[in-house]
């Protein structure tokens, strides 16, 4: 979700972007940077003040354990949570909207709970506007991943580009006979006969209006019949070879050997000739052959297509080889807010920032059941909603029709945030899941640390007693539900777990935690086993 | 492909082979008919035959016109027909001839009174007296094949002699096979069925002495003893339901055909050894253990039901925080005495107990299973429930991943969670189609991340530490989120 990958230095970006961060480099120190794993130190939004470690080699350590734990009992820190957040609840979007930037960071950063309104899960609408708008080049994530996006399609580009000049090669190499009868050896470009009837170039089969110009230099040449890789050849015929336009800034690829647009103005002067004599060996062919195996209408190609391709046009991929696949690779994660303080506060004058952090219910209700860091208000009425408002409002929306509805132990809402907590209450991150088609993501310390391994699909289960005398079905999936789930995990590399959350039969506590306690939670991994990958 | 979105780069796909980063992916591979000439030229190169020498090379979606790319093709395609028409032969002396008895060990008592269960011992003498004497595993009851030589190197890991029977009973030196093992020998040519039309006793006359008896059937006339069975009849007399003696259901066929032509040798699943009761001290212990560890939390607990579950206060490190915000009960696994385990119900129940090739095997007495097989009908049966799947998982042996504590950091927290505790195999068949999925049982409340320093990043690149996935290599656009 947050997860952005920064680029290998070096890599080929394109201009807009290569431009700018050169400029970062050169200023390289930025002072500004804080370290991922400060940033995101605390796992919530409560602080600790652990006493400084004891070490007894060091005896003098011991004088800081005590000068830290007389300052804490002489004037004793603000009994945590000392920051009590507030929130709206918002009836429309069945959420909590967060609206003071320091609690929308301090949520984030501590926890990583809620999303913003506008963004994909980090809330930073604002740097993306003030980028678009030119004050400052920041990174943001969803940025980044369209940045990295675009340059994964000039890689694949580049790639078929390369496969097609392999082709191309091969297909060449192919086509060339060796000239061995009479017919053929004067057929050959430099003979006589060509020079006598020659109407055409020495193109690889394409036509450019042969110059007279042209045909002296070519004259001069010896007539021996030359195979394909010596390099003498290169002297030949250096226009048709395309090398010219190698080097021009404007060329999109390197031109492949004879694609030549015949509007090339073909009078070409001998200096340009002689400049590109010592730049690049060249091959030469058969006209004859070429002309029946290559054609410019063959697919695909993309010097073609990339003609009408806006984006990757400007792009100067001559001197830049083709991205191998190590830049695709998980790299490091980076936060997208890492230089978030460094240039904004003189850039943002003139942009308000107009996200909100919206909560799920569920995470709501953990910050005010579980953590009580957070207090949400009712915009009708402005009044505080108790923690017990809250889950009665929440197990009630979670039904169809939430008036008429009957309080079961197994209501969606109660199901879902009994997983959430359980596994917020052993340290995990969890983020919802729908994007993979799961209920929760499970990160390990945080989304921008690491990709999420476990993806978690919740199951009810009714093993209680009292469910087999009220005559209760447990709902029947069909495997190919579960398959289609598994495939999705598969894909994006996490690992699919099932969740079995058993229902308790009714009760009449109405408190959450008497609630919660009674639910059990067990977790399966799941997995498709190949048989012949694991016989050995 | 160069020109397909969604490709998978190619530096991955040749990494696949190596670590196995894509087993999740397909795993029915192109074959690639070249290799199997190579292995059919050369007789002595049958050991060049694995997983990883046939992998899958780069594709090629449409033709480029070069003579290179047809040479490829036409060097494939005659390496096929080179395979295809490869002559199989069935040496005469390979033969096998099997005859279908099937009442011949009718009276036996099933699989699953055969157990001899120490925990549960309520039996009278004269009935333990009678389940010593047979064999586990022995499925003497479904064994309806017996075959006369027993010298195919297809028979180290099937057929059974019925070894407790009584001595001078005919066929009792005979290897008898079960329906799904008879099936796959006739299927791959390696039997012939025949119809016995007389009496065990005159088939497998009662042991004189080898040759005499082999020279007895040769007096006979061709079809005087039975008639010969085709692969039809075969079927018909071998698939049934579950639970008809000496038939297999089709579906649990499939699977067993399947793992036995992938190369795996499979048995029909006998129930566990019973495992030396704990004993009772350990277990008030356990539980005297676990009360301290009660304790403290319900020390926190005075709480009012309504939050918040962490007090305010003055904390000096969140593990006080996280213990006190445990509400929901968590799942401790632990190994079950035997006679506690409960009885899981079909389909969802260990069918066969599968062993990987390259494992030492002695079918009388094979080692522990490297892997636990259900097997079940996809149109029949549905996602199990809790208590399937726990009962299934229960029955299945204790294998937690040995604790290595010195290392703490996220890999090896995903590598616990992801072997889990107990693990098994469900086949779901689906007509014919074979889907395998591992279940393993898991315990996130056995990994306490807020007590864990080492799963979260201190080095400045985070995430590094927490990495633990090697070949990481060119996942392209694999993961999101």
């Amino acid at each position: 979700m947050a997860n952005v990958r920064i680029d290998a230095p070096g890599a080929p970006g394109n201009e807009g972007h290569k431009q700018p961060r050169n400029k970062q480099d050169k200023s390289s120190a930025r002072p500004q940077k804080i370290p991922l794993h400060q940033l995101y130190a605390l796992p919530a939004p409560i602080r600790t003040f652990p006493l400084p470690s004891f070490y007894p080699n060091n005896p003098l350590s011991l004088f800081h354990v005590l000068w830290a734990w007389f300052g804490q009992v002489l004037s004793p820190p603000p009994a945590e949570p000392s920051v009590i957040h507030q929130g709206r609840w918002s009836s429309e979007t069945r959420s909590v909207h967060v609206h003071d930037p320091i609690s929308i960071r301090a949520f984030w950063e501590q926890g990583f709970f809620g999303k913003g309104s506008y963004s994909r899960s980090e809330p930073n609408w604002l740097k993306r506007e003030q980028t678009r708008q030119g004050q400052g080049e920041k990174k943001v994530s969803e940025l980044i991943t369209a940045q990295r996006r675009e340059e994964r399609k000039i890689m694949k580009w580049d790639r078929a580009r390369k496969e097609q000049e392999a082709i191309l090669k091969t297909r060449l190499a192919e086509a060339w006979v060796a000239p061995v009868g009479p017919k053929e050896l004067l057929a050959l470009p430099n003979s006589l006969k060509d020079l006598q009837s020659s109407t055409f170039g020495l193109t690889n089969g394409y036509v450019t209006p042969n110059i007279p110009s042209n045909m002296t230099i070519l004259d001069g040449q010896t007539r021996e019949t030359l195979p394909m890789t010596m390099p003498t050849t290169s002297t030949l015929n250096p226009v048709v070879n395309g090398n010219r336009f190698g080097e021009d800034e404007n060329v999109l690829f390197p031109s492949l050997n004879g694609e030549i647009p015949s509007t090339e103005p073909a009078g070409t002067t001998p200096d340009v000739i002689v400049s590109t004599l010592k730049r690049r060996k060249s091959v030469r062919f058969s006209p004859t052959v070429e002309s029946t195996t290559f054609q410019l209408s063959d697919p695909p190609s993309p010097h073609i297509k990339s003609l009408s391709n806006g984006k990757v046009s400007n792009i100067d991929l001559t001197n830049g080889s083709p991205r191998s696949s190590q830049n695709e690779e998980e790299a490091p994660i980076e936060i997208s807010g890492v230089p978030m303080v460094t240039d904004s506060s003189t850039a943002s004058l003139d942009i308000v920032d107009r996200e909100h952090l919206q909560l799920t219910m569920e995470e709501t209700f953990y910050l005010v059941f579980g953590l009580g860091v957070l207090t949400v208000t009712n915009p009708t009425t402005g009044k505080v909603m108790a923690a017990e408002e809250l889950f009665h409002m929440f197990r009630r929306l979670s039904y169809h029709s939430p008036s008429t509805a009957v309080m079961r132990p197994d209501d969606p809402f109660l199901v879902q945030y009994a997983v959430y907590h359980h596994f917020r209450s052993l340290g995990w991150v969890p983020r919802p899941g729908i994007k993979f088609g799961v209920d929760w993501l499970l990160y390990i310390g945080g989304p921008v640390f690491a990709h999420a391994e476990f993806a978690i699909t919740i199951l009810p289960a009714y093993t209680d007693p009292y469910w087999k005398t009220h005559d209760h079905e447990s709902p029947r999936r069909s495997w190919r539900w579960l398959h289609s789930i598994n495939r999705v995990q598969t894909h994006a590399l996490k690992t699919m777990v099932l969740v079995y959350v058993d229902i308790p039969p009714p009760t009449e506590t109405s408190d959450p935690s008497g609630i919660l306690k009674r639910y059990k939670i067990r977790e399966f991994v799941m997995k498709r086993w190949l048989s012949n990958r694991s016989r050995e | 492909m160069p020109f397909d979105d969604e490709d998978i780069p190619l530096a991955s796909l040749n990494a696949a082979s190596d670590d196995s980063l894509f087993e999740a992916e397909d795993g029915d591979q192109a074959q690639d008919f070249r290799m199997f000439t190579s292995l059919l030229n050369g007789p002595g190169k049958k050991s060049q035959a694995s997983s990883k020498a046939i992998r899958r090379g780069e594709k090629d979606f449409e033709s480029h016109g070069t003579r290179a790319q047809e040479g490829v093709l036409e060097s494939s395609r005659s390496a096929m027909h080179e395979v295809l028409s490869y002559t199989r032969q069935h040496q005469p002396r390979n033969a096998l001839c099997g005859w279908y008895f099937p009442d011949r060990w009718a009276d036996m008592p099933p699989e699953s009174e055969s157990i001899p269960d120490a925990a549960t011992d309520k039996q009278s003498g004269s009935r333990t007296a009678k389940s010593r004497n047979t064999v586990q595993g022995l499925f003497a009851r479904d064994r309806v094949v017996a075959i006369e030589a027993d010298k195919s190197t297809m028979l180290t890991s099937t057929g059974r002699v019925v070894t407790t029977a009584d001595k001078f009973n005919p066929g009792r030196s005979k290897t008898w096979l079960l329906p799904e093992e008879a099936l796959f020998l006739i299927e791959r040519g390696t039997l012939d069925l025949w119809w016995p039309v007389r009496g065990i006793e005159e088939v497998f006359p009662a042991e004189k002495g080898p040759e005499e008896s082999q020279e007895d059937i040769r007096k006979l006339e061709d079809y005087d003893l039975g008639i010969p069975l085709s692969l039809q009849a075969a079927y018909a007399l071998f698939i049934g339901k579950d639970g008809e003696k000496g038939k297999i259901s089709l579906e649990k066929y499939q699977v067993y055909a399947n793992l036995r032509r992938t190369g795996y040798r499979v048995l029909r699943a006998t129930p566990l050894p019973p495992r030396p009761p704990l004993p009772q001290t350990s277990q008030s212990l356990w539980q005297w253990l676990f009360s301290l560890i009660q304790k403290p939390f319900s020390l926190h607990s005075s709480y009012s039901g309504y939050g918040p579950l962490v007090k305010p206060g003055l904390y000096r490190s969140y593990i006080l925080i996280f213990e006190q915000l445990a509400l929901v009960q968590r799942h401790k696994p632990a190994p079950l005495p035997p006679s506690e385990l409960p009885q899981p119900q079909d389909p969802f129940k260990i069918f066969f107990h599968v062993w990987k090739s390259n494992s030492s095997f002695v079918k009388t007495r094979p080692p522990p299973p490297d892997f636990q097989m259900a097997v079940v009908d996809a149109r029949e049966s549905s996602v199990p429930t809790l208590e399937q799947l726990d009962s299934l998982l229960l029955s299945t042996p204790w294998s937690p991943l040995e604790k290595d504590e010195g290392r703490q950091g996220a890999g090896v927290v995903y590598k616990r969670l992801k072997h889990g505790w107990r693990n098994a195999v469900v086949a779901v068949v689906d007509r014919g189609l074979i889907s395998y999925m591992r279940f393993g049982e898991m315990a996130f409340g056995e990994e306490l991340l807020y007590e864990n320093v080492g799963v979260r990043p201190r080095a400045k690149r985070g995430g590094r530490a927490g990495k633990g996935r090697g070949g990481a290599k060119g996942r392209g656009r694999g993961r999101g989120g």
